[in-house]
């Protein structure tokens, strides 16, 4: 089982013996692991840019909830969420998937289910934390488009010849073929597949809707 | 017939003379006009036939002269098999013996009134299969002396839909209960998961780092001092919720339990009468007083009377009893029995018999005699069940009585 690198699993459980018991458990399973007594103790933690694993028990104390998915929004590290519950919940549980969680296990849990979740958890985490650096990388190196390259990409990206681009914007070929060069060293690709995986990674649509 | 050809009834009595040879010479009699008579027989017999009740006519000897359309359609006899017999073999055989003795009492004092007041009437049919009646009687005087006019009103329907209600509240009373024992099992779950969880991680924390060959030995202790607190911690759960169960100081009262049984008895008359089950006590006359918590005892009474009745849902309906005696032990105890003529207890369930939740009905909790037995110790006696040998279980409980020693 190979553990995402540099990652760390934060549990919060108002009780004192189920966090010591999860740190060692966490331990022994090679993470490194943190653990927090409410869900504002852990907001008030420095961010943590890694990938990381949240185990929360459904009926901690404080901040739950929606209440509790804004402020990890807003605070914007890259966690994924595995929810422990006293009582088979249905409801709680149904919500809690649909918010978007990993898991949701019941007390008291199985060992091995528990450690396979946070790996989940993790793996889920560094693959968001990656497509949020794509799309970080490739916004910066969009913003560094005039805003007629701008356009330009955005055509070329629906698949037009420069031909067809220099009608739509009545201007020449010639033009559209200086700026298309542009754009491609700009963006650093070498092929119009490129191009796209580039605007797709920064969420930049085409002029119109491919035909 | 009359020269304008209107039909009059006549009733004709007289004798006739005989010759010297023995032979009819003439007839001496008068003719009496009974076409009134008749037309009121007539209105009598269409207005019976007409009832939607089923109405007998019987007269003092306890024969039956006249029986309605209804009464063949309940009893499945057709008219000629019913006039002339006696009424007897309309009542079911075990309540046959009295019924000549209940007649004779009516004829004595002949007035309307319903028949059997406050207890429950069958009727047997042709088949044998007998079915719960209301009788309604009125004594009619006739030429012939008094005769009773009885009607069967069959109320299988309206007894069936009262044991529907009943069966709808015990459903909903279960419901309630489940709620509740739901709730209380959410709480306990919560607190039990929590040491649950801490010892499940420490443990199986301890197993891999052994397994990785670098265990640190304080650490261990560590973990393991942990486990060991987790365990007690629950263990004060469990301990908890049984205070929980006993809540506050016990009752203790002055309490004759002659007098408690009569009130379970009174309490429990409604389902007896639905169950079809006869109740009866056999009591001590001189038993001494006890201390004790009179509600939590009569629910002791309560709920072993209503598993004898529903241990006798197969039994025979004129085998269906519950007996409740109370006798003095000599030893300064006193014995509490309720007997059944149900099925008894079978061999499996006996072990089991008092543990809560164990249960041998389909929608049992299995709460009833586990409550029995902690009521029972906690008033200082001892509770056991015996199966009867000619049938059914006797459930018995002692206590010890006022001033005798715990």
């Amino acid at each position: 089982m190979t553990i995402p690198p540099n990652s760390l699993v934060f549990a919060i459980d108002d009780d004192q013996s189920v966090r010591r018991g999860l740190r060692r458990l966490f331990k022994s399973a090679g993470y490194t692991a943190e653990t927090f007594a409410s869900a504002e103790d852990y907001l008030a933690r420095e961010i943590f840019e890694g990938p990381i694993c949240l185990v929360l028990d459904v009926r901690m104390p404080g901040l739950k909830g929606p209440g509790l998915q804004e402020a990890l929004e807003k605070r914007g590290a890259c966690e994924q969420i595995v929810f422990l519950t006293g009582h088979g919940d249905v409801p709680t549980a149904t919500r809690a998937m649909k918010n978007g969680a990993v898991d949701f296990l019941t007390k008291p849990f199985d060992d091995e289910e528990l450690i396979l979740a946070v790996k989940r958890a993790l793996e889920r985490a560094e693959e968001q934390l990656r497509r949020r650096g794509e799309r970080r990388e490739a916004r910066r190196r969009i913003d560094k488009l005039t805003p007629r390259e701008f356009e330009v990409f955005r055509f070329v990206i629906m698949g037009l010849l420069n031909k067809q681009i220099a009608a739509e914007l009545h201007t020449a070929e010639k033009t559209i073929k200086v700026h298309r060069g542009r754009v491609m060293q700009k963006l650093g690709v070498t092929s119009v597949p490129d191009l796209v995986r580039v605007s797709e990674s920064a969420g930049v649509s085409p002029a119109r809707k491919p035909a | 017939m009359l020269p304008d050809s209107k039909v009059r009834w006549v009733a004709r009595r007289g004798r006739v003379e005989l010759d010297g040879n023995g032979e009819p010479t003439w007839e001496r009699g008068v003719l009496m006009d009974i076409t009134e008579r008749k037309q009121a027989e007539e209105k009598f017999r269409l207005a019976t036939e007409a009832s939607p009740s089923g109405i007998l006519l019987v007269n003092d000897q306890g024969r039956m002269v006249l029986v309605n359309s209804q009464i063949e359609k309940l009893f499945g006899y057709r008219r000629e098999e019913l006039v002339g017999k006696p009424v007897d073999i309309l009542v079911p055989e075990r309540f046959g013996s009295q019924h000549p003795a209940h007649r004779a009492t009516f004829f004595a004092a002949p007035t309307a009134r319903e028949m059997g007041v406050g207890r429950e009437l069958f009727a047997r049919r042709k088949d044998g299969s007998e079915f719960p009646v209301e009788i309604g009687l009125n004594p009619i005087q006739t030429p012939e002396g008094i005769l009773v006019l009885a009607a069967v009103l069959d109320i299988s329907a309206r007894k069936l839909a009262e044991a529907e209600a009943l069966q709808h509240r015990e459903d909903l009373g279960h419901l309630s209960r489940v709620a509740v024992m739901g709730e209380m099992a959410a709480s306990i779950a919560h607190e039990l998961n929590q040491p649950l969880s801490g010892i499940i991680s420490n443990a199986s924390a301890g197993q891999r780092f052994i397994d990785r060959g670098n265990v640190d030995l304080g650490d261990l202790r560590d973990l393991l001092a942990d486990i060991v607190a987790d365990g007690r911690r629950a263990g004060d759960v469990i301990r908890g919720v049984q205070s929980m169960v006993k809540k506050g100081a016990p009752v203790r009262q002055r309490v004759n339990l002659n007098d408690l049984v009569l009130n379970v008895v009174r309490m429990v008359k409604p389902d007896a009468v639905l169950h079809s089950c006869k109740m009866e006590t056999l009591l001590d006359p001189n038993l001494p007083p006890i201390e004790a918590d009179p509600i939590q005892l009569e629910q002791v009474l309560i709920n072993l009377v209503i598993n004898a009745f529903d241990a006798m849902r197969k039994t025979p309906l004129d085998r269906r009893k519950v007996v409740i005696a109370t006798e003095r032990n000599g030893d300064g105890t006193i014995c509490t029995s309720v007997r059944d003529y149900g099925v008894g207890i079978s061999e499996e369930a006996r072990e089991r018999l008092f543990d809560h939740f164990f249960t041998t009905k389909a929608k049992g909790m299995g709460m009833g005699l586990g409550i029995v037995r902690s009521i029972v110790e906690s008033h200082g006696g001892t509770v056991t069940a015996e199966n009867v040998a000619v049938g059914g279980a006797r459930f018995h409980f002692t206590l010890p009585a006022s001033g005798a020693a715990l």
